[in-house]
């Protein structure tokens, strides 16, 4: 059978189908592990509820938690368990206060055969598609020796995958009570792991198909899993164009020898308030003018800053947003991992596409990442975006005002095709600024930098300033010629 | 005179007393089970036991006078014992058990000693 023909099981959550690459594979049995309160049974839940609404029939054997405890933990994650049979093989109440407790002969012995039976039995009589069998580890103890555990599991999975059914069970793994042996038995391993305060999902083992490897984001709402899955770039392709982007000031794209090319990803770096963001804000406005899209992931200031921002530089920021062409964003980084923003830059891409993105910032978008690989996590999300044609401009922010020059701070401008710098220098005791293109992979540009103003008139930029030495340094000397700066 | 199919069961534990009826009714044997000694010289006076399984978890020393009622009536018995412990070996023995078992039982062992026992008096 050619993979294509494989049929697919739909998890009842869509993120995961994504990084399963259209489900699980009917008639196979997959291992959930993690910790407690991992979202084990969640997931469990949302299967077996998926199966529900296809019209297949369904069933849950509990170990662990009560048939009721179930349904009452389901109705929170708005999950209906109507349409699902139960087989509760939970120790009822009653076993605790007339102490049926005894020892003549050991548990394996004297549950296995009622379990066994009562799960021939009921499967026989449901004839599930779907099993969710929560947990597996609680039949470890009812075997006598670690041989005969797997050679029971290994059947039950081998009795339910013959009588048609797609089996997911869970198991309890820690360090004093491995589940290699599960491990080993499953077609397929869903990893739970908490990191901190995020919950995390990796797929481990996946017999017969591709799947999206790495580690995802998830959460667990009142709508019970929601998963994130990582981009990944080469999933999508699109030509970078020969158009470009114009920042509709004559010296700027003069300097740029004509503008941003499309599709590519422009980082504007320079130090707190010297104006990246109103300088990134005038590709925005000519996106606009010309009717193309833009979104603005701002990390940093709120919509209404920016409104007020664009107001003062008279950009019609407002009036653009109310036409639909600019989209202002405030993104608030703490509440955001990486996948999960990506997750919403994705859908806002393909939900009404763009032409322009600007993220403002990379120090905001780290916070989102929250010590994990900033740079692993930008490129794919901004590789994603070029790919789908989308200019991208990153704000950059230095922390040192003057001084000695650096790009960024964070090893990311290897990521960037072309980049704009801003600096401030001390001419004369003023405080003034400077721009300048430190890099352009797609075409040339120009060497010497230029002033930039930022007046209530909006940005100006100014003549090269070929008469200056040391402006990187910040302190700049006179050349032999004319410094080239408004007096 | 064909040996008698009938056991006499005495154990403590209510809920270790059923397993074993289980147990041994799905074996074929007809059992007559106890939970404490009263009754048990009558009960021996009453039924034709072929066996006994003596669960001493839960008695007393007098369990072994009992053992010995046993033993002077010809009636071959098995001595469960909840843990390993040599004395209780040795004291089961010397009191006429056929054999001392220590719980957990293994139930193919339990059955086949049982009809070794019971088949040849």
């Amino acid at each position: 059978m050619s993979k294509r023909q494989l049929e697919r099981k739909r998890t009842g959550v869509l993120g995961l189908d994504e990084v399963l690459n259209g489900g699980f594979i009917a008639g196979r049995s997959y291992l959930v592990r993690g910790g407690p309160g991992t979202g084990k049974t969640t997931l469990g839940m949302h299967f077996l509820c998926e199966g529900a609404v296809e019209g297949e029939e369904t069933l849950f054997i509990n170990l662990g938690e009560s048939q009721e405890q179930l349904r009452i933990s389901a109705a929170l994650l708005n999950l209906n368990l109507d349409g699902v049979h139960f087989l509760d093989l939970s120790p009822d109440p009653a076993y605790f206060s007339t102490s049926q407790s005894y020892d003549v002969f050991s548990p394996a012995d004297v549950e296995r055969e009622p379990i066994t039976r009562q799960i021939t039995e009921t499967v026989a009589r449901v004839k599930p598609k779907r099993v969710f069998i929560d947990t597996v580890t609680h039949l470890r103890y009812l075997s006598s020796d670690p041989l005969e555990f797997r050679k029971q599991i290994h059947s039950l999975l081998r009795y339910l995958a013959e009588n048609g059914a797609t089996v997911l069970f869970t198991s309890e793994g820690s360090a004093a009570d491995p589940d290699d042996d599960l491990q080993y038995m499953s077609d397929g391993i869903v990893d739970f792991i908490r990191y901190s305060n995020k919950r995390i999902l990796e797929v481990t083992k996946f017999r017969s198909s591709d799947f999206k490897s790495g580690l995802h984001s998830m959460t667990i709402t009142e709508q019970g899993i929601e998963v994130f899955p990582k981009l990944m770039p080469e999933d999508n392709k699109a030509l970078i164009g020969d158009d470009l982007m114009t920042s509709g000031i004559a010296e700027l794209d003069e300097m740029l020898y004509g503008g941003l090319e499309r599709g590519t990803i422009t980082i504007i770096s320079g130090p707190s308030g010297v104006g990246k963001t109103t300088l990134a804000l005038q590709f925005m406005d000519q996106a606009a003018e010309r009717g193309e899209h833009s979104l603005i992931y701002s990390f940093e200031e709120s919509v209404e800053t920016i409104l007020r921002r664009g107001a003062g530089l008279k950009l019609p920021i407002s009036a653009l947003q109310e036409r639909g062409t600019l989209q202002l964003l405030a993104v608030e980084p703490l509440l955001y991992s990486a996948d999960e923003f990506s997750h919403r830059v994705r859908k806002d891409i393909e939900a009404q596409g763009a032409a322009l993105v600007l993220l403002d910032s990379v120090s905001g978008y780290s916070l989102s990442i929250r010590g994990e690989d900033l740079v692993t996590h930008l490129h794919s999300l901004v590789k994603y975006l070029q790919n789908r044609g989308v200019t991208v401009i990153l704000i950059n922010e230095i922390q040192d005002v003057i001084g000695e020059f650096q790009v960024t701070e964070v090893g990311i401008s290897y990521i960037a095709d072309t980049v704009i710098f801003l600096r401030y220098l001390e001419y004369r005791g003023e405080l003034r600024r400077a721009i300048g293109v430190l890099k352009k992979r797609l075409s040339d540009f120009e060497k010497t930098l230029r002033e930039f103003q930022i007046t209530s008139d909006g940005v100006k930029v100014g003549k090269p300033l070929a008469g200056l030495r040391g402006i990187l340094m910040g302190v700049p000397e006179w050349g032999d010629k004319d410094a080239g700066l408004e007096s | 005179m064909t040996p008698s199919n009938l056991i006499l069961l005495v154990d403590h534990n209510a809920r270790n007393l059923e397993l074993l009826e289980d147990f041994l009714h799905k074996q074929g044997y007809q059992v007559q089970s106890m939970a404490g000694l009263d009754g048990f010289e009558g009960a021996l006076d009453d039924h034709d036991v072929g066996l006994a399984l003596i669960d001493i978890s839960g008695f007393d020393r007098s369990i072994w006078e009992y053992c010995q009622m046993l033993t002077e009536r010809d009636i071959p018995f098995i001595v469960i014992s909840p843990k390993q412990v040599s004395h209780i070996r040795e004291e089961g023995r010397q009191h006429g058990a056929k054999d001392v078992l220590i719980k957990p039982l293994a139930a193919q062992e339990l059955a086949s000693l049982i009809k070794s026992l019971i088949g040849h008096d």
